[in-house]
This record gives C-alpha cells, sequence and structure tokens, in this order.
C-alpha cells in the first residue's frame, strides 16, 4: 500500500499541467515562459490564419491570437500570440473558447500537437465531448 | 402536455416519500399493511415514472417545441430515431430518464423477492425511493425537464449536437445509466441486509444476477462510449482518461471487484465486510459518476459548462457515505468471520490480490480525476492530470491483474504445496514464456509490451486448459464427442466457464489496448486529385471530392482508393458534414477494419483554391482485439446469467426454503 501511495505520489507530479487563463499568466509571461501548462481563453475574430509554404500551397501551419475574455464582452482582456501545427478540431474557430496545451515562448504560446481542444461559440452542451477530440 | 408532465413529477415525488415513510414504519411497527401500502407505493412510482416519460418521448414526437427541453435538443427535421434518443440527451432528461430506469428496476426487484425477503424489502423500498426522492427534487426544484417557455414558443427546435447524432451515442447512455441505476438494487438490499442484521450471504445470492446485469451493462456502456470516441471524434484514439470517461470506468472496477469477492464469501464465509464495503462503493461511485458528468464540477478542463447542480449532488453523496459508512460500522460486530486466510499460495489470496488491484486502479482513477478540483480548493492553483499519470499508474496494475486472472482459476482453495502449483502452471507458463520468446524474435523490445503479451498468453494458457481439462473429463465419464462436450459443458457450469469466456474476452481486449498503444502510426497529407501516399504497407490514392446536400446536412465526400501489394483492396470515403441546425462542422471518419490493422483515414479539409484535401490516417494494429473482446466479454456474460437448475438448489439450501425454486426473474432478482 505503501509503495502504490509513492508511485501515486510520483506520478502524479510528472503528471499534472498548470491550467490557466490568459489574464494569470500574461501579466508575467517571463516567469511562466518554458512551463508546461493548459492555456484558457477565447479566439480572437479573424486572427486564425494559415501559413503558405514555397509553391504557394496552404499548410497546416496555424497562427492565431487567443484573448481571455469572451470576443463579444466588452474587454478583451490579455491576448497572446499562438502557433499549431496540425489538424484542428471542427470547432475551433473565430470566437471559439479554447484550451490549449503547451509552452509559452518569447514568440507567443506553441501548442503541442493534438493539444487544441475548442468549444463552439454557440451554446450547446455535450461540447464537452467534442473537447475530447483534442485529447 | 408540459404542466401534466411537470404535476406527474410532483406527485411522483409525494407518492415517492410515503413509500419510503411508510415501509421503514411498517417495519418498525411489524404492520404488514402498511409496507404493502409502501410497496404500492412504490410500484406506483413506476407507473408514473413511465407515463411521464410517454409524455417527453410524445413531445419529442410530435415537435412541441414549446417545451423547451424539446426545442433544445431537437429539431423539425431531425430523424425520428433521433428525437426518440434526444429524451436523455440532455441534463434535465437524462435525470428523468434515471428515476425512470431506477423505478422500474426498483418494483421488478421489490415485486420478484417480496415473498422471499419479506424482513429486507421495507428496507430495499425505502433506500431506492430515497435515491429517486432525491432526483426526483432535482428536477422539481432546479432542472424541471417540462419547463415552457414564457413568451413566444419557437417554430423550430435548436437541434441535437451532430456529435450525438449516431447510432453509439443513442445506445450508449441507456446502456451506462442501466449500468449505474442497476448497480442500486444490491445496494439496497445490502442497506436492508445491515439494518435487520440478516447478514449472511442470502442477500449478495439474492442480488448476483442483478449486480452482473449492472456490470454487463456497465461494461457495454464504457466500449460503446469507447467506440463512439473512435468513429466520430476523428483522433484515431478511443480513451483519453478525461472525467467524463473514468466517472463511466469507477464503477465498472469496483463491479467488477465485487463479483469476484463475493465468491469467496459464498465459498469461505469471508471478506464480509469487505463485500459490503465494495457495494457501497460502486453505488457511490454511480452517483459520482452521473454527478460528475452532469454538474459540471471537472468541467473547468473539458466541458466548460456550470449547470448549478454540483453542490446538490455533493451534499447528497456526502449524506450517503456518511450514512452508509455509519450503518456498516455499527454492525462490524455482527460481521466477525470465522474463517482466516490459510496461505498466500491460495485461491482466496489471488482473489484478495485481484480486488486489491481493481481498487487500486479505481482509487488512482479517483485520485487523478479529482485531484485538479482539491488542488484548486487547497491551494489556489488550477491544474489538471493529463493521459500519463493514468497510464504509468495503471498500466502495471493491469498487469498485476492480468497475471492473477491466469493464477486464480488454477490456483487451489485454501493452500497449495509449491509443487502442486509448478505441476498445475506448466502448460500455461510455457505458453506465456513461449508467447514472449516469439515477440521478442520478432523484434520488439519494449519491456512493457513484451511482459504484457506474455502475461496474456499466460492467462490465455490457464483458460485453455481449464477448458481442456473439462472437456476430456467429460469425454472419458460419458463419453461424448468434444463439440457436444464441449457444449454441456459450459451449460452444466454457466458460471464458471461463462466467467473464463470473460477472461478470455478481457484477455484479447488487453491485447488490442496494449498493441494500439504502443504501436498506432500516424501520417498527415495534403494531396491534389490523382496523388498517392503511404502509410505503413498501404498506398493510400486521392481520386477526387463529391458533394451531396439534404434538407440536414451538407456532405463533402472523398473517394480514395486504398493498395496494398500493388492490389487494390478497398476504397474509402472519409466525409467532412456540415449540420445545419445547429450550424456546426463535423467529421464522418472511413475505417477499414480487420483483425491485423485498423486503417483510420479523416479528411481534415479541403482548400477551395487550391483543390488540395489534407487527411489524417491513422493506422493502429490489432484494435480490432479491443471490440472483439468485448463483445466476447458480452457473451460471456449472458452465459453466466443464464438460469441454471442447480444454482437455484443452491439459493435454496442457502435460504433454507423449498419457495425459493420458485418463478425465475428476467432479467434479475435470483
Amino acid at each position: 500500500v505503501l509503495a502504490f501511495t509513492g508511485m501515486l505520489w510520483s506520478t502524479l507530479r510528472e503528471g499534472t499541467e498548470y491550467y490557466k487563463n490568459v489574464d494569470e499568466v500574461m501579466p508575467q509571461a517571463q516567469q511562466w515562459t518554458g512551463k508546461q501548462m493548459q492555456l484558457h481563453g477565447y479566439v480572437v475574430p479573424k486572427s486564425i490564419m494559415r501559413r503558405r509554404d514555397a509553391s504557394g500551397n496552404i499548410t497546416l501551419d496555424y497562427i492565431f491570437k487567443v484573448q481571455n475574455n469572451p470576443a463579444r464582452s466588452s474587454e478583451p482582456g490579455n491576448v497572446v500570440d499562438a502557433s499549431y501545427n496540425g489538424i484542428v478540431p471542427d470547432t475551433f474557430k473565430d470566437e471559439a473558447e479554447v484550451v490549449l496545451k503547451g509552452k509559452l515562448t518569447p514568440d507567443g504560446f506553441k501548442t503541442d500537437p493534438n493539444g487544441v481542444m475548442a468549444k463552439c461559440p454557440s451554446k450547446y452542451e455535450a461540447a464537452e465531448k467534442s473537447a475530447l477530440a483534442g485529447t | 402536455m408540459a404542466s401534466l408532465g411537470s404535476a406527474l413529477l410532483l406527485a411522483t415525488f409525494v407518492v415517492c416519500s410515503y413509500a419510503a415513510v411508510a415501509s421503514v414504519a411498517g417495519a418498525r411497527r411489524h404492520s404488514r399493511r402498511l409496507i404493502e401500502s409502501g410497496i404500492g407505493a412504490f410500484y406506483l412510482v413506476a407507473a408514473l415514472m413511465t407515463a411521464a416519460s410517454a409524455i417527453m418521448i410524445n413531445a419529442f414526437l410530435t415537435d412541441d417545441f414549446s417545451i423547451k427541453y424539446v426545442a433544445h435538443y431537437s429539431d423539425t427535421v431531425q430523424p425520428l430515431f433521433y428525437k426518440f434518443t434526444s429524451y436523455w440527451g440532455g441534463l434535465d432528461g437524462s435525470i428523468m430518464f434515471w428515476v425512470f430506469l431506477l423505478s422500474v428496476f426498483g418494483s421488478c426487484a421489490v415485486w420478484v423477492n417480496r415473498e422471499r425477503h419479506r424482513e429486507l424489502i421495507p428496507y430495499v423500498v425505502a433506500t431506492i425511493s430515497t435515491v429517486e426522492m432525491f432526483f426526483l427534487y432535482l428536477m422539481i426544484a432546479h432542472k424541471n425537464p417540462f419547463t415552457t417557455s414564457l413568451t413566444t414558443v419557437p417554430a423550430d427546435g435548436q437541434g441535437l449536437n451532430p456529435l450525438l447524432q449516431n447510432y453509439w451515442m443513442a445506445i450508449h447512455p441507456p446502456s451506462l445509466y442501466t449500468g449505474y441505476v442497476s448497480a442500486a438494487v444490491p445496494f439496497a438490499f445490502a442497506c436492508g441486509a445491515l439494518v435487520t442484521r440478516k447478514l449472511d450471504d442470502g442477500w449478495i445470492r439474492t442480488t448476483r444476477r442483478w449486480a452482473i446485469f449492472s456490470w454487463f451493462f456497465l461494461t457495454l456502456g464504457n466500449l460503446f462510449g469507447a467506440r463512439w470516441a473512435y468513429e466520430v471524434l476523428g483522433w484515431g484514439g478511443y480513451w483519453a482518461w478525461d472525467p467524463v470517461e473514468n466517472a463511466a470506468f469507477m464503477p465498472w472496477l469496483v463491479m467488477t471487484a465485487y463479483l469476484h469477492s463475493v465468491m469467496i464469501q459464498e465459498r469461505k464465509d469471508m471478506l464480509k465486510v469487505w463485500n459490503l464495503a465494495l457495494i457501497g462503493m460502486a453505488f457511490m461511485l454511480t452517483l459520482f459518476g452521473t454527478f460528475l458528468t452532469r454538474s459540471g464540477v471537472i468541467s473547468s478542463v473539458h466541458s466548460f459548462t456550470q449547470s448549478g447542480l454540483g453542490p446538490y449532488f455533493l451534499t447528497f453523496l456526502i449524506v450517503v457515505v456518511a450514512a452508509y459508512t455509519a450503518l456498516l460500522t455499527s454492525r462490524v460486530r455482527d460481521l466477525k468471520s470465522p474463517a482466516e486466510f490459510e496461505s498466500y499460495l491460495s485461491r482466496e489470496a489471488a482473489f484478495l490480490f485481484n480486488n486489491l488491484m481493481l481498487v487500486g486502479i479505481a482509487f488512482a482513477v479517483f485520485w487523478g480525476t479529482v485531484f485538479p478540483v482539491i488542488s484548486e480548493a487547497v491551494r489556489g492553483v488550477k491544474i489538471t492530470v493529463g493521459p500519463p499519470f493514468f497510464d504509468k499508474v495503471n498500466g502495471p496494475l493491469a498487469l498485476g491483474l492480468v497475471f492473477l486472472m491466469g493464477v486464480g482459476p488454477l490456483i487451489a482453495w485454501r493452500r497449495t504445496s509449491p509443487q502442486t502449483l509448478m505441476r498445475t502452471f506448466l502448460a500455461p507458463l510455457t505458453m506465456g514464456v513461449g508467447a514472449g520468446v516469439v515477440v521478442f524474435a520478432m523484434g520488439l523490445r519494449q519491456w512493457y509490451v513484451l511482459t504484457a503479451l506474455s502475461l496474456a498468453a499466460f492467462a490465455l494458457g490457464t483458460v485453455v486448459v481449464e477448458f481442456r481439462r473439462g472437456v476430456s473429463a467429460r469425454r472419458h465419464l460419458v463419453h461424448e464427442t468434444p463439440a457436444r462436450a464441449l457444449v454441456n459443458l459450459v451449460s452444466k457450469n454457466n458460471r464458471r466457464y461463462g466467467g473464463y469466456i470473460i477472461h478470455l474476452g478481457v484477455v484479447f481486449a488487453f491485447i488490442g489496448i496494449v498493441a494500439s498503444s504502443f504501436f498506432r502510426t500516424e501520417v498527415k497529407r495534403s494531396v491534389r486529385e490523382g496523388q498517392t501516399f503511404s502509410i505503413g504497407a498501404y498506398e493510400i490514392t486521392f481520386l477526387g471530392l463529391k458533394g451531396v446536400e439534404t434538407a440536414h446536412l451538407e456532405d463533402l465526400s472523398a473517394r480514395l482508393a486504398v493498395r496494398s501489394g500493388g492490389r487494390e483492396i478497398a476504397t474509402m470515403e472519409p466525409a467532412r458534414l456540415f449540420y445545419k441546425r445547429p450550424q456546426q462542422p463535423a467529421t464522418r471518419v472511413a475505417i477499414r477494419s480487420t483483425p491485423l490493422a485498423d486503417l483510420y483515414v479523416v479528411l481534415a479539409g479541403v482548400d477551395d483554391q487550391s483543390g488540395l484535401a489534407t487527411f489524417e490516417v491513422f493506422l493502429t494494429p490489432l484494435v480490432f482485439w479491443l471490440w472483439a473482446g468485448g463483445l466476447m466479454m458480452a457473451i460471456g456474460t449472458v452465459v453466466v446469467m443464464w438460469p441454471n437448475v442447480r444454482e437455484r438448489a443452491a439459493m435454496a439450501a442457502a435460504l433454507g426454503r423449498d419457495e425459493a425454486l420458485g418463478a425465475e426473474p428476467v432479467p434479475g432478482g435470483d
């Protein structure tokens, strides 16, 4: 039982990540840089862009901005640049509520592969399940 | 109709309160009439809930959008089938569905056992009624599914979330809820046994079939949920240790432990307290699971929504835990077991370790699930616990379980000498080691995979040895053909050999899980029409796009030719869907499943300008066996539940009466 508890405790330390809102992180960006975390926020409208490769084809390289408060609220709160390479969930679009897994770098928030969880802006329940798509 | 529905719920609450009070008062005063009237009220609850459910389903089928719940989860163009399943599509309806199931199951169990367990029944009625009252209170006071729009009635509904418009989703919640709710029956009998101090194994035998019934549906519920995630969510996996999944997994684990440990009580009259604790835990975890999926407490990360029911659930849960613990503690002296463990080399010990591991896994999952909440409450730091934690903790425990699954069935009760042990386990051990060597020779080097496959082969070997032993005994004793002997063996000892079939299923599912977790490969490609890319041994050519539009959705599908070894083996058509109401995109995955590997293709996007289509392709080996193993577990469970004459005789002996040979209930009761 002791060994089990010990194992539980030590693995728990490795397996956990901070869960932060944009406002909690950005004012002390330095302090959070390089730490693995999950970042909660909302996609800034019209900020999602995809890079083109040398021959002009669209790639899976996304850059977008995430703000602390919902898109239609009066104050956006802090805003952070984010990047991601890969397939995004269907619900990832302007105004979507997102949780990004990854690390803050000096160039913005770098999202892990499959690290985007998103909920579409309209209020539908069971989006909890769509959030799964990203994990 | 909506006001009738609300009135019905209110009436049900009143009737339910009466059932609880009358039956307990009747038992205290030894008033047969009072008890009977309590039981009558209890049946009436089931009738009222059936009527309320009928009204709700009727509202969905007739598009009665004046009811908010209907307007929220349905619309006019929704296919009939999904209109029906929308009943449990949302929070309010699923709570109502819960009560409906509980009232029906409770009534069945009481009806069947009303003569046989006269003393227990009033408390069974009271326990189940109390649980029903809690959910009815939630509905009446906070989440009335029959709430109507105060102002204008919408012309059309908002429609069910497209992710939920899937047949797995249609059957997954009812399976899981059936599993959850039916766990309340053994729990209620356990409470009855504790209160009345009738603490022999009567309550266990009586509710054995209910416990298996519950386990069966929990198994299916978990499998359907995993299958749904696999087919619908389009990330190539089936399990992510999401709190919602954990909520369904924990009761399954504890119920599995319970089903094993009751065998020791039946055989050896040991572990009485432990069994009572397990069934209590199983029931509380089903409450906790409902709480978790439906309250939004651990949603901060995963479901984002708050429903405001959290505090009520938590309070009720705490009350149940406290009350049950107090009841159990006050009876500990009556539960002293005369028998003791004799040796670690015994079946009892194997079962005990199996129990510890199952409960250990359940505890680890529980801890990982609630840790974020605790951390936030205690330290004010929001954190999340990811899959690595669950994998690391549960991986070794799963190995231990598979090992014990190989040991348990062959080892003798009470004690075994090392020599006998060696002789008994020679064949399975050879199989295990042999499998390990073969896999090693094939070039696999991950220690976990090697161990896992060896242990799986070992457990498989045990089952094979057991079957062979039984068949050859029959062939010698009654001179049957091997096939005939096999059929008779299983049907005459369905409890035992059904259990082995379940074990086989678990081993196959375990192999599928290990292989798919370690060897999944993934390719992402953007291609033009006519271009080809490859994954593993497969070459995939993008042939073109096709768009179809219906009243319900737009469907853009891609045609892909799949070639392997120079031969065309399949055409696959993954698609992107766009639902019109609610306006939402979705993915339709194309899967080509074979026993060796699943080819899983997602159409991630199409760029209108360049005509490039982006595909995400997963190649997952042996995942087929997860589903096949699950099916085998289900079949094995049906075999176990099949009525058996010998068992009824044992039951009658245990109860000391002949009446027990009476009517055989379906599905539970005996």
